[in-house]
């Protein structure tokens, strides 16, 4: 190719490419969700005068043009593997793949919000609770805990050290070591029920209701599921499944959801088609439900104050509690609580994960 | 509006070539202007007044300038006319910084005003300064057209950041350009590396920055990443949008004068300010430093314009004192290379000589992007163990490895080598025909993959859009 022929080559696709693709995003029809990222895409806004001189059209546009690009999620596949493959990153905005599963690098431990969280533990149980409560907490491990390379741990121990230090009347459940890297899906942050078994025969031996355990559970495949990492971090795996733990109990305890005021089942179908499909567990993230068990043997009730973690564990609680209320005080004001839960005499459990123990400003 | 943005790349810039190139010749300017003022509204709507008044200031002043060119009123006009750009920039840019500074020695409680700085005041108050007094000096002819002054002067491949394309740069190009494929594709050649650059290396470089400033398990080690890291970084990102700058201009058949010629190779202090921001080192040199005499006068004078035209260097780049520290010890540096230490410097081994300027240009990078001195004090420190913490540990070793070949690339990049060995092999008939294949395809893989950083909203501010 001659020097003429290059620039003529250079000027016409450098033209071509850039009119192109113009033509193709003005035309193209815009799209409202993004699957992979599970989030909602920003629309073309809304113009008036206002807008256009203090520059929120134009914030609001610049992002319309991201969202709304062509291809936008092959763009991001083609990013993450020249970030991960060609320049040799070790992970991508603190998410990286290992054997197969993407996973977080929760870092570093964040000690003052680990303090915080234990505040407000104590500050719930200062309100509520008194001598006729057992009480007891467990903490669930992310996936970072269980990878063995040189990726970037938190002082794990260290968080340990501290809850247990400033929650010393509650009784510990250590459940680190009964889980492992494949108990956890390959594509979002959470545990799968059914790899749960040792954590169940761990809390509720601990907490005394492993006798009161006496039915089996059934495995039944619900869908398949790509988790809130598969949108983080654009690599091909293994795509996961949502199944859940069913028995005769499970399938006729009742759900009372107090946001929606409506009774549902234990694994709600009806989040079979939502973003996140690990919503299914309990409806997915909810300040405050009860399961009431009118097949219970036992008049003992329990109260959970929890993560999301908590709703594919607690399902498998049933059998031992005629009522279980969980609360997530991430989305309901602890003071509330006196209008909806009577504590007295019950069992409680403080579950949450090393995630939220770590960014506990979410807690309220 | 960024170059480096889905809406500049996909959106503004086919629009305005479709429009530059279909119009007649005769207004090409005007759509030029138009799109100019359109760019910089797009990025900053409140003040563009102030970048109109600043150029129908210059204009007005240097049409009397020239029309009493034989008169002592010139002067007057000039006087006027710097009094009133510069004036403008003080305010925009300098208010709180006075006030903090009398505040701090008086003791005083005087309220800050919090003024916004329109984006790129900046640059085009000196390229506005430069047209006058060159129209003062008679360098250049007065700009009797309006229109063709304030497309000089927001011409948006280089309103924002630069460089600093002085009037006599384009002069005849205002009135009179060719348009040819060759600088068409020089010009797009030019933009893609640029975007390139600042993209996938100085966006990196800068996310390790930004991890090490928010790093509680600092080591020694990565003091060194840091520094580097960022020295490398503000090479990138500045040469980057120059590059852009120069494409872009040339696109539309504008030439635009060089404002990097890799700096980091620089033998010495003096050489590196010959390499690094060409345009503003040449534009001190010319208004500042030559008019106050430079080395005409004796020693004593001498030291007092170096000092001038570096306190002023350093004071242009950002209203607060770790700025006017980094201009000051450039000062320092390049007054002992003048005196004594550039003869000794010559009797060095040439790595040595690039060492010694590679390590003072990155103390002043970690001085220049520290938000105060007590910080840079501690991060220089921090390179020779004196803040107590281990030599490396887990955390730099993690950084390190993952930025390990982003470093490299950069550290290559910043060095004529790949230049070299693409103008060797373009000496050879046959292999000058393969990297001319290679030249498009090269372009178009570049887009893509840039294109892939944009639209997944990456970290992406320009470092010296604030100055």
């Amino acid at each position: 190719m001659t020097d003429r022929i290059k620039s003529i080559t250079v000027t016409m696709v450098f033209i071509l490419m850039l009119i192109i693709i113009l033509l193709v995003n003005l035309f193209k029809k815009d799209i409202e969700i993004s699957v992979t990222e599970r989030r909602i895409l920003a629309m073309f806004p809304k113009f008036s005068i206002s807008k256009l001189i203090d520059g929120s059209f134009i914030d609001q546009f610049e992002n319309y043009t991201m969202d709304q690009f062509i291809n936008r999620d092959n763009f991001r596949s083609l990013k993450t593997f020249i970030e991960l493959n060609i320049f040799g990153k070790q992970d991508v905005k603190g998410v990286y793949e290992y054997n197969g599963m993407i996973i977080k690098q929760e870092y570093p431990l964040n000690e003052q919000s680990v303090l915080n969280a234990t505040q407000k533990i104590n500050k719930i149980k200062l309100q509520y609770l008194n001598d006729s409560n057992k009480i007891y907490y467990t903490i669930v491990p992310d996936k970072n805990y269980y990878v063995e390379n040189e990726h970037l741990k938190m002082d794990y121990s260290k968080m340990e050290q501290i809850m247990a230090e400033n929650l010393k009347d509650i009784e510990y459940i250590n459940i680190f070591n009964c889980l492992k890297l494949e108990d956890y899906y390959y594509t979002d942050t959470h545990w799968k029920q059914e790899c749960l078994k040792n954590v169940l025969e761990k809390i509720a031996t601990q907490m005394n209701f492993r006798d009161r355990l006496q039915t089996g559970f059934n495995l039944k495949e619900i869908t398949k599921f790509n988790g809130v990492y598969s949108g983080q971090l654009q690599v091909k795996t293994k795509q996961d499944t949502i199944n859940v733990l069913t028995n005769n109990i499970t399938e006729n305890c009742k759900v009372y959801n107090y946001e929606t005021n409506k009774y549902t089942q234990i694994y709600d179908l009806e989040k079979i088609d939502s973003n996140d499909k690990y919503d299914i567990y309990l409806s997915g993230a909810t300040p405050l439900l009860t399961i009431e068990n009118n097949q219970a043997n036992t008049d003992k009730e329990l109260i959970v104050f929890r993560d999301s973690f908590g709703s594919s564990l607690v399902p498998l609680f049933t059998e031992a509690y005629k009522k279980i209320t969980l609360i997530d005080t991430r989305y309901i004001i602890p003071d509330l609580l006196k209008n909806y839960v009577e504590f007295e005499g019950k069992d409680v459990l403080f579950m949450y994960s090393t995630l939220v123990l770590n960014s506990s400003e979410t807690l309220r | 509006m960024l170059f480096s943005s889905i809406s500049f790349i996909y959106y503004f810039l086919p629009l305005v070539i479709l429009a530059y190139f279909i119009v007649p010749k005769k207004i090409k300017n005007f759509v030029l202007l138009i799109a100019s003022l359109l760019f910089y509204f797009y990025g900053e709507p409140k003040y563009i007044w102030v970048m109109l008044a600043t150029i129908f200031v210059a204009y007005i002043t240097a049409l009397l300038i020239d029309k009493y060119k034989d008169t002592k009123m010139k002067k007057i006009f000039l006087i006027i006319s710097v009094t009133v750009t510069l004036g403008s920039l003080c305010i925009f840019k300098y208010t709180d910084f006075i006030i903090s500074n009398v505040n701090t020695l008086f003791n005083a409680k005087i309220p800050l005003l919090r003024i916004v700085m329109p984006i790129g005041i900046s640059f085009y108050t000196f390229q506005v300064l430069s047209y006058t007094i060159d129209v003062y000096k008679g360098k250049v002819k007065v700009q009797k057209s309006f229109f063709k002054l304030a497309t000089y002067v927001a011409l948006f491949p280089q309103l924002i950041a630069g460089p600093i394309v002085r009037y006599e740069t384009i002069e005849k190009e205002i009135d009179n350009r060719k348009h040819s494929f060759e600088d068409f594709s020089y010009g797009a050649t030019r933009f893609v590396i640029g975007l390139s650059k600042k993209v996938l290396l100085a966006n990196a470089l800068g996310e390790l920055c930004t991890t090490f400033l928010g790093a509680n398990e600092k080591s020694v080690v990565f003091y060194w990443i840091y520094g580097i890291a960022y020295s490398l970084q503000i090479y990138f990102d500045f040469s980057a949008y120059s590059d852009m700058a120069i494409g872009l201009g040339r696109i539309f058949g504008f030439h635009f004068l060089e404002n990097f010629n890799y700096p980091y190779i620089s033998k010495s202090i003096t050489e590196f300010w010959r390499r690094w921001h060409i345009s503003l080192g040449s534009f001190f040199r010319d208004y500042v430093y030559i008019p106050l005499g430079g080395n005409r006068e004796g020693k004593i004078k001498l030291l007092r314009n170096i000092f001038i035209v570096w306190f002023l260097t350093g004071l242009w780049h950002g209203a607060s004192w770790n700025f006017i520290v980094w201009g000051l010890m450039f000062g320092v540096l390049l007054t002992i290379e003048k005196f004594f230490f550039g003869k000794i410097l010559e009797k060095f081994p040439k790595f040595i000589q690039r060492i010694y300027v590679l390590f003072f240009v990155m103390i002043s990078f970690i001085i220049f992007n520290s938000e105060d001195m007590g910080q840079a004090i501690q991060n220089i420190a921090g390179l020779f163990g004196a803040n107590g913490e281990q030599i490396i540990n887990k955390y730099t070793l993690y950084y390190l490895k993952s930025y390990l070949g982003i470093i490299i690339i950069s550290i290559i990049g910043a060095t004529p080598i790949a230049k070299i060995i693409i103008e060797k092999l373009k000496e050879k008939d046959i292999t000058r025909r393969i990297i001319n294949i290679l030249e498009p395809i090269t372009i178009v893989v570049l887009l893509l993959v840039v294109t892939s950083y944009l639209v997944d909203n990456s970290y992406n501010p320009f470092l010296y859009f604030r100055f």
